[in-house]
């Protein structure tokens, strides 16, 4: 009995801070902003109540729903784009570069990147994009052009290369884990039994990485979904995204309860990305070994 | 060889940087032949079976098989096909899908009927045949030993390399499977070629064993030819259990040398083991098989006299530990328990024993063949 007191009082001195720490920042903001996307607005106050019309508001003005279609198109570039060059890049430093060494820089280059300020390398683009950038300039030297473009910057082009940009590292490393944890013999296995370099690519490799894309791309998916500093910095009118919406409504348009019903409308949407990506994952998912 | 060769090796070499697994390797193996690739860890056996699928390439030499060179060839138009050492069976495809995959690709697409067949036929051949709906994963390793096997043979190759296919399984099991290995060569005449560390599995299995050390052939014959005349101390002490004893040289005629031992003993029309030049007063080794040796006198054979240090009892039988005069390293005979009246008529320790051994079971190399 006193054994199982000390035992109890350890479990909760153990686990105390952290679920306080969840609890404190992730249930009772979740739970105060779902409670509030309820709530209405008599300017300048908010008005506790349980009442829809925010709900109404926002799938009924087509401008919300837009926002949120062009968000998920952006998103959903930004995650085929990443895959695009993410899988072939992972596939390069796992299977042709042969030095380990070479291998390990190569990836800390692609990783290294996330420990630079995230703001630093979305204003890159701006750089690079804008009328008196790097791209501008390179072209005017080479007399393609003879006056500086602005079609670059503040479009939704402009946007996709920036967000993938930013978030292939998080398509590469799990791509990159993922053909690392094939067993070379499998390949062996697969050339020793008939099959050229490509149906071995296609038929063992590819089903076998297929756990590290869907990792890769529900974070490229999320991370894009929800992101506010590109559509900003390179994104223009026509670039807006959900994010940017959002944080309008916490602040010039101080409408907190829409800004609230919103919130709660995009966390709906990332967890069915998420449950779906968890049934893609569990169906392709098989143990090696 | 009488046997048309399938798979030669002409002088093959090859190096990792700068270290060579293997120096100029010469081999013949038969149509039809059971050969096995024995030796200590790191001496290049799997690097040989390798060059052989196709897996690494040859640094220099000539690699052929069924007559043609397929030195450059890669290991997708070879035709041949390997039982990996951890099976490496797909995970995600089921057992009937491992095996229909040599029959399902692009260069050798067989029609439905006839894969199903085929792989039908190489899981019953390999006793399986209700497990072809299971994933590998829900397979026990001599189960998927097993896979491994049929995957490879439903490609009905001309040669099977088999890379320590049962090492990693339990002794029981693994003597099971050597059974069934032996039967399967038979009933398929294939030629199989396969890598061993383990002398008893070569002896059982091989018509020929061929022994590598450091990245060469030490010796290649039948197991009876290892076993009865190792070409070199290493060879006997790695195949079988071997004595090995310094001696010196006095001189040979016809074949048949005569030998002095540390202690004193003069032994004559011992063997000489092939292929060596002694000199007259050259330090040399000689080798006894521990059965060759009786305890007590015998009219035919040499006498010698050792003294017992230990008794080792293993169950059925005693192992005595002996020393001759002068010698430090030990010798090792048998005593079976039937042949002697009682367990205290096996000489004990601290006591001088009479031997003998039949002089052409004495086999003398130089000593430094040794090294
Ligand atoms: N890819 C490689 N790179 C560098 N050295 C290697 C490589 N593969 C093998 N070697 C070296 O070549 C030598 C022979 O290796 P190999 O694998 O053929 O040995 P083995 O006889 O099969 O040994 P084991 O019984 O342990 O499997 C070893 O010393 C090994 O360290
Ligand atoms: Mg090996």
């Amino acid at each position: 009995m006193k054994a199982r007191t000390r035992q109890r009082l350890s479990f909760w001195l153990l686990f105390s801070l952290p679920l306080a720490w969840t609890v404190l920042f992730l249930i009772l903001p979740y739970l105060s902003m779902g409670m509030m996307s309820f709530w209405t607005r008599k300017f300048p106050l908010f008005v506790p109540d349980f009442q829809f019309g925010n709900y109404i508001q926002l799938f009924s003005d087509p401008q919300y729903s837009a926002v949120i279609f062009r968000t998920m198109k952006i998103a959903a570039l930004v995650t085929a784009y990443s895959v695009a060059l993410g899988y072939p890049l992972a596939y390069f430093l796992v299977f042709t570069i042969r030095s380990e060494k070479l291998r390990t820089l190569l990836y800390m280059c692609v990783v290294v990147p996330l420990w630079v300020s995230y703001l630093l390398r979305a204003y890159t683009w701006k750089i690079i994009l804008g009328t008196d950038g790097a791209l501008n300039s390179a072209l005017l030297w080479l007399g393609i052009i003879d006056q500086p473009l602005d079609i670059f910057l503040y479009n939704q082009a402009a946007m996709v290369i920036t967000l993938t940009y930013i978030f292939i590292p998080f398509m590469v490393m799990p791509i990159f884990t993922a053909l690392e944890r094939i067993p070379s013999n499998l390949i062996e296995a697969s050339q020793d039994l008939g099959a050229g370099p490509f149906e071995t690519f296609l038929r063992v490799i590819l089903p076998l990485s297929t756990a590290g894309i869907v990792a890769g791309a529900t974070m490229t998916f999320c991370l894009s979904f929800g992101d506010f500093v590109a559509p900003v910095l390179v994104g223009g009118p026509s670039g807006t995204m959900v994010a940017t919406v959002l944080q309008s409504q916490f602040g010039a348009a101080l409408n907190w309860p829409l800004g609230s019903a919103l919130a709660a409308i995009i966390f709906a949407l990332v967890l069915v990305v998420l449950q779906v990506s968890s049934k893609i994952d569990r169906a392709g998912r098989v143990s090696m070994g | 060889m009488a046997l048309q060769p399938i798979v030669t090796l002409e002088n093959v070499a090859k190096a990792y940087g700068t270290f060579t697994a293997l120096h100029n390797i010469n081999l013949e193996i038969g149509a039809g032949e059971f050969v096995t690739l024995l030796g200590p860890s790191g001496c290049g056996k799997t690097t040989t079976l390798r060059l052989i699928g196709g897996f690494e390439t040859a640094d220099s030499g000539r690699i052929t098989l069924a007559g043609a060179d397929v030195t450059q060839q890669p290991p997708y138009r070879r035709d041949i096909n390997t039982v990996f050492q951890d099976y490496a069976l797909f995970p995600h495809m089921t057992v009937a899908e491992n095996v229909a995959y040599g029959l399902t690709v692009r260069a050798n697409r067989k029609p439905p009927e006839e894969r199903a067949r085929r792989v039908r036929e190489a899981l019953s051949l390999v006793g399986l045949a209700d497990k072809a709906d299971r994933m590998p994963q829900q397979l026990s390793g001599g189960q998927r030993q097993r896979i491994a096997m049929a995957r490879a043979l439903a490609r009905e190759p001309k040669v099977l390399l088999l890379d320590e296919p049962l090492s990693a399984l339990d002794v029981k099991l693994r003597e099971a499977m050597q059974v069934e290995l032996k039967h399967l060569h038979q009933k398929l005449g294939i030629t199989f070629l396969m890598v061993t560390h383990d002398q008893q599995e070569a002896l059982v299995l091989s018509n020929r064993i061929a022994v590598m050390k450091g990245g060469h052939i030490a010796q290649i014959g039948s197991p009876s030819e290892l076993y009865d005349r190792p070409a070199t101390p290493y060879v006997a002490d790695f195949i079988g259990a071997a004595n090995l004893v310094p001696a010196t040289f006095l001189g040979s005629e016809g074949g048949f040398a005569r030998i002095r031992l540390p202690d004193g003993a003069m032994l004559s029309g011992v063997a000489v083991g092939s292929g060596e030049k002694l000199r007259e007063g050259q330090a040399a080794l000689i080798a006894i098989r521990p059965e060759r040796l009786r305890i007590g006198e015998s009219r035919h054979g040499l006498p010698l006299t050792a003294t017992v240090v230990d008794q080792l009892f293993h169950g059925g039988r005693f192992q005595l530990e002996l020393r001759f005069d002068q010698v430090e390293t030990p010798v090792f005979i048998d005593v079976h328990r039937s042949s002697v009246a009682d367990d205290g008529a096996v000489p004990q320790p601290g006591s001088r024993v009479p031997l003998s051994v039949a002089a052409p079971d004495v086999m003398v190399y130089a000593a430094e063949a040794a090294a």
